[in-house]
């Protein structure tokens, strides 16, 4: 569970190769107080990053 | 409807220069759908695009906000105070006028020193803080962008005490009500946090934070571009430009809700946008106080009027003794000073005399003494001014308006809305000191070169953007090569499909988005540059008007406005432009006084010499002013000019404007009628048109011809004719020309006229806008070209050394100037140590080509080379040459290609062995002294195979761009398929025939109005030859067509009336015949391409 979110920004960027990128980015804190860096794709998919 | 909640005070155009990547009419136009009242044009480090915004925001309903985002630097000055802060950005908006004065100074000053370095690259603007402190007032102070402001960046970067020291210091120059902390959201990781502390700060100091959205496009587009140009700015690929891109989408214009929103953790910051925007008061479109330059009165008492009147009155007696004409004369003037008093433009005449006289007093400097050319006037007026008869009096015109029957409409009446233009023309050394010395006169803070802005076309487009996007550089330069240079870069996605396996790499993402960003960048400006030749003056400081800008030429200025803001803003525009052909008329003028004693005096040589029209009928023109290209020697075998009259159409007849108008075929034919029948009337769409087009035989040639159809057909008044004229040749102008549009209809059903002869005649203005002459400056162009043709016909060599002389100019290369005069009996003889001077000359009847032509060999060499020999003596071999003047081995080589080393006795190849082994004058001694100039004697050269014709030809060509011997065609003959035929035997060929030719290519053209044809000329030993290639078979040897030096053409001979061209059906690169290889050189088929001159290459002409 998200209790925070601390900074979020997006990525748009790669557009010219085979591999663009276009992502929402949440620092956030989860439940037990762990930091955590999500992300959204366009396609609406969640991931962790790293 | 509730107020928008936000107003954008940050926001960049294209005219950031590879960091904006929309025009600043399209963000306007974007600001009004979204519903933004008032939007501020922040451009960085210039006010280039202010105006254009100004006024297009204004005409869509949005409040232009005049500033620009400034790079400070506290780089130590003398005496100046210390300050913390280091280069970063500021946003300076203008609250008044007085705010606009001292930004308009700041840029000035920011760009004073951008090109101090040796080459005068264009370096990066800095101001310098204290500069900040002294011109502060009337400006609202913006702490700039989240990246590189002078508080942001520091801040960000941890450094909170120089964040605020910097800040404070902006509050000690502007105090804390005229100083904002900027606050921004860009989307990017940390710019919460940076926000955040932002506004803390700006708390903590007692200053205001205001939102701003740094914006670089009007659409979320054109955000692919402005990476693109962000890479291609910092000259890395999109792939290496990480850092100093954004890494995403988001600056790009919103909604002011949704600003809002993205904003909504700095509600105060918002609602300051609004409270800020109201104090921003100054409107670009309105507040701006030129005047142009008071007359100062020669006489006691005496204004302007009185002055201009007196001038006028008294050079009228003068020229118009009594006669028939002296009364049209008298009262011409009388409507004229009466228009001139009307609109309060007697200063402004005045103005442009003394500009005269400054030229006057500059060409007698420029003009050696005892030089033909000191008797001639300075320069000559063109352009519509010529119809003028007070220009004709005060010496602004050569060209005699009553006589001419020129119209005054066009430059002068009684609805113009902004100052007429006043053209002048001048020889280029004259011009290159006038303009310096205009700036010298009147301050440097008073005059300046007007701007240009190239724009991205095909050809920069393709090789910036696919740089930028890391494609194969080969590729890339092949499909360069391959586009039309000119044309829009909106093309490039066509010119890729073309290329061999076009279509596959569509298919990929890098060559996609090149078309696609090529597309976006068309019509973008890429740069400042300097405009052919309009110089504004001003009363009131310029540089408090529009900023000014050192040019890359040492000793000139020029500010940030093009010619159309410039217009808008009503300055003066006075242009001083450069011609090739007064050059060489007065170079010619020089050279005949040098060899016959005196020169002509072409005031008197009369316009009726019936050689020089039988020359000009029969489109023996080579060389002629303005009527010797492909097009026009076509033309003028056709229309047959028999005076001065008819050279006048001719000029202006082979022009984009007549062309697109569809004026050429009915004139030609008309004319061919009158030929016949000299009772012959030529039809009309409508007999109210009959007295505006009698004198062209019933189509629209001349400017002129717009007014008086829209005023007979529409009843236009002289001023709503000439909105329609300017509405046709402006950019951008769709929607002006539909209100002209409805109006002229109007206009035209009122006068009884049936609506498709309007919507005819009214699709023919249309087509006519692309381009067209005004009459006055095409009579004036047409006395030129009159006169070239004389000098031609009667000083032929003396015409051909003064043309090589004033190159580059005219449609040929200097190439085919030599071989037209050859086969008119002058002779052209080599470059020669013992006699050539550093221009061409003539000796004994011949052209001696000039040292200068040397290519590699340098002015200041051939120079020192003449300069010693006339010092000196006569060289007594390589070795005394290369002491006595220093020049260089591979000085030399060109030097022994061109020939000039002959004399020596020395064949070619062993004069290259000995330059390479004599040692040269060289400093000695850390650089205090020279090693004495010794001719040390070289060594013996080994045996060297002595070249053959080919050889010699082509080494012609790689050192001079001439052959004065064998024509290339007469070498490649041999090898030619069996029955080509030359240029001379086309005379004969039967019309429909089948013919093989082949040349050398002088002109490669596709004009935009002929659907995609292309014209080529050849030359070959006997004279040149048409080509005509039907965009079909142009498509399919495209290469081969656009860069093989020599052709050979398969296709059916057309003859029309005397007009002989090859239709094409095939087309070949001509081979060389086979020859023994020379080791160590490149073949000769690779150095012909590489030297066969320069011609016109799908380019613009040259003048």
């Amino acid at each position: 569970m998200v209790v925070a979110v601390r900074d979020s920004w997006r990525v748009q960027d790669r557009w010219w190769t085979d591999e663009p990128v276009d992502r929402s980015y949440f620092d956030v804190v989860l439940e037990p107080g762990r930091p955590a860096l999500i992300y959204r794709e366009t396609s609406g998919e969640w991931f962790m990053h790293g | 409807m509730a107020s928008p909640p936000y107003v954008e005070l940050h926001a960049h155009s294209a005219f950031s220069f590879l960091d904006g990547a929309s025009l600043p009419a399209e963000m306007a136009g974007r600001a009004a759908e979204l519903g933004h009242r008032a939007l501020a044009l922040t451009d960085h480090d210039n006010l280039s695009g202010a105006l254009e915004f100004a006024h297009a925001a204004a005409a869509a309903g949005v409040r232009p906000i005049t500033g620009a985002e400034m790079t400070v630097t506290t780089a130590p000055h003398p005496g100046a105070r210390h300050v913390t802060v280091g280069h970063g950005h500021v946003t300076l908006l203008a609250m008044d006028a007085r705010g606009y004065a001292n930004l308009c100074r700041l840029i000035t000053i920011s760009h004073a020193h951008t090109r101090d370095s040796r080459d005068r690259r264009a370096g990066d603007p800095l101001l310098p803080m204290e500069a900040l402190a002294l011109h502060h007032e009337g400006l609202a102070c913006l702490s700039g962008c989240a990246r590189h402001g002078v508080v942001a960046a520091p801040l960000a970067a941890g450094r909170r005490r120089d964040a605020e020291q910097a800040l404070r210091d902006l509050v000690a120059i502007f105090g804390p009500h005229r100083t904002w902390v900027e606050v921004q959201r860009p989307g990017l990781r940390g710019d919460r946090t940076l926000a955040r502390g932002l506004e803390a700060l700006a708390a903590h100091v007692g200053v205001p934070a205001v939102a701003t959205g740094d914006v670089h496009a009007h659409s979320p587009r054109r955000a692919f571009l402005q990476d693109a140009l962000v890479a291609i700015r910092h000259g890395l690929t999109l792939d290496a430009s990480d850092e100093v891109r954004r890494g995403n989408r988001q600056s790009v214009l919103r909604t002011p809700s949704e600003m809002a929103e993205r904003l909504h953790d700095h509600p105060d910051a918002v609602a300051q946008t609004l409270r800020l925007a109201e104090q921003l008061e100054f409107d670009l479109t309105r507040d701006l106080g030129y005047r142009f330059p008071d007359f100062a009165a020669g006489h006691p008492g005496e204004d302007a009027d009185s002055a201009l009147a007196r001038i006028c009155g008294h050079e009228a007696r003068g020229r118009y003794p009594e006669g028939p004409q002296r009364d049209d004369a008298l009262a011409r003037l009388h409507e004229e000073l009466g228009l001139i008093r009307y609109h309060g433009l007697s200063g402004f005449f005045l103005l442009h005399r003394d500009i005269l006289e400054i030229a006057r007093e500059v060409a007698l400097e420029v003009r050696p003494e005892g030089s033909a050319r000191r008797a001639l006037p300075p320069g000559r007026g063109r352009g519509s001014s010529v119809g003028s008869i007070v220009c004709y009096l005060t010496g602004l015109s050569h060209i005699d308006p009553v006589a001419s029957g020129l119209f005054l409409g066009r430059f002068l009446n009684r609805d113009i809305r902004s100052v007429p233009d006043i053209d002048l023309d001048f020889p280029r050394d004259v011009r290159a000191r006038l303009i310096e010395e205009v700036v010298r006169r009147y301050g440097s803070e008073h005059a300046a070169l007007v701007a240009a802005f190239p724009t991205f076309r095909a050809r920069m487009a393709i090789r910036e953007i696919g740089a930028a996007l890391a494609l194969p550089p080969a590729d890339i330069e092949r499909l360069a090569r391959l586009s039309d240079g000119w044309s829009s870069a909106e093309a490039v996605e066509d010119e890729i499909r073309r290329m061999p396996g076009g279509e596959d790499r569509l298919t990929s993402r890098r060559w996609r988005a090149l078309a696609m960003l090529a597309k976006e960048a068309a019509g973008l400006p890429r740069h400042l540059s300097q405009h052919s030749g309009g110089m504004i003056v001003s009363a009131t400081p310029l540089v408090e008007l529009v900023p000014v800008v050192p040019a890359a030429f040492a000793g000139r200025q020029i500010c940030q406005w093009d010619k159309d803001s410039c217009a808008d803003a009503g300055f003066v525009k006075i242009d001083l432009l450069g011609l090739g052909m007064l050059s060489a008329v007065e170079d010619c003028l020089d050279l005949i006084a040098r060899g016959h004693g005196r020169a002509p005096d072409l005031s008197r040589i009369g316009f009726d010499d019936p050689d020089v029209y039988a020359e000009i009928q029969d489109a023996d023109t080579v060389g002629v002013f303005q009527i010797e290209s492909r097009a026009q020697m076509q033309s003028l075998l056709q229309t047959r000019p028999e005076n001065l009259d008819d050279l006048t159409v001719q000029v202006a007849l082979i022009r984009p404007g007549p062309v697109s108008g569809g004026a050429v075929h009915p004139y030609v034919r008309h004319r061919r009628a009158r030929r016949r029948d000299p009772a012959f009337r030529p039809p009309y769409d409508h007999p109210l048109l009959e007295p505006a087009l009698e004198e062209t035989l019933g189509v629209v040639v001349f400017q002129e011809q717009v007014l008086e159809v829209s005023m007979a057909l529409a009843g236009f008044s002289a001023g709503e004719a000439e909105d329609l004229r300017r509405a046709m040749s402006r950019k951008r102008s769709r929607d002006a020309m539909l209100r002209m549009w409805q109006r002229f209809l109007q206009g035209a059903r009122e006068r009884g006229v049936p609506d498709d002869v309007t919507r005819t005649v009214f699709t023919k203005l249309i087509g006519f806008s692309n381009f067209g002459f005004p009459k006055a400056h095409s009579a004036a162009f047409a006395v030129l070209a009159y006169q070239s043709a004389w000098l031609r016909r009667h000083h032929p060599a003396e015409f051909l050394a003064a043309l090589i002389n004033a190159q580059p100019m005219g449609f040929y290369p200097p190439a085919s100037l030599v071989r037209d005069a050859g086969r008119r009996g002058v002779r052209t003889l080599r470059t020669c140590i013992r006699t050539s001077d550093v221009p061409c000359t003539v000796e004994d009847g011949a052209v001696r080509l000039g040292l200068g032509m040397v290519r590699g060999l340098g002015a200041d060499a051939a120079a020192r080379v003449v300069a010693e020999r006339q010092s000196g003596g006569h060289f007594e071999g390589l070795a005394d040459l290369m002491s006595r003047t220093g020049i260089r081995p591979e000085q030399v080589a060109m030097m022994a290609r061109a020939g000039t080393l002959d004399p020596f006795g020395v064949p070619e190849r062993e004069i290259l062995w000995q330059a390479a082994t004599i040692a040269r004058p060289r400093r000695v001694g850390g650089g205090a002294g020279e090693q004495l100039p010794l001719p040390i004697d070289p060594a013996d050269a080994p045996l060297l195979p002595a070249p053959d014709r080919i050889d010699r030809v082509i080494a012609e060509y790689e050192a001079t761009g001439v052959s004065t011997g064998w024509h290339l065609m007469t070498l490649v003959r041999p090898a030619l398929p069996t029955g080509t035929l030359t240029s001379d035997a086309l005379r004969t060929a039967r019309h429909g025939a089948t013919v093989t030719v082949a040349g050398m290519v002088v002109a490669r053209q596709r004009p935009a109005t002929a659907g995609g044809i292309v014209f080529l000329l050849l030359e070959d030993e006997t004279g040149p030859v048409n080509v005509i290639v039907q965009p079909g078979l142009y498509e399919s040897h495209r290469a081969v067509v656009r860069a093989d030096p020599l052709l050979v053409v398969t296709g059916r001979l057309e003859r029309r009336d005397r007009v002989v061209n090859v239709i094409a059906r095939d087309i070949q690169p001509a081979r060389l015949p086979a020859r023994e290889p020379v080791p160590l050189e490149q073949p000769a088929d690779a150095r012909i391409r590489q030297v066969v001159p320069a011609a016109q290459n799908f380019a613009r002409g040259r003048r």
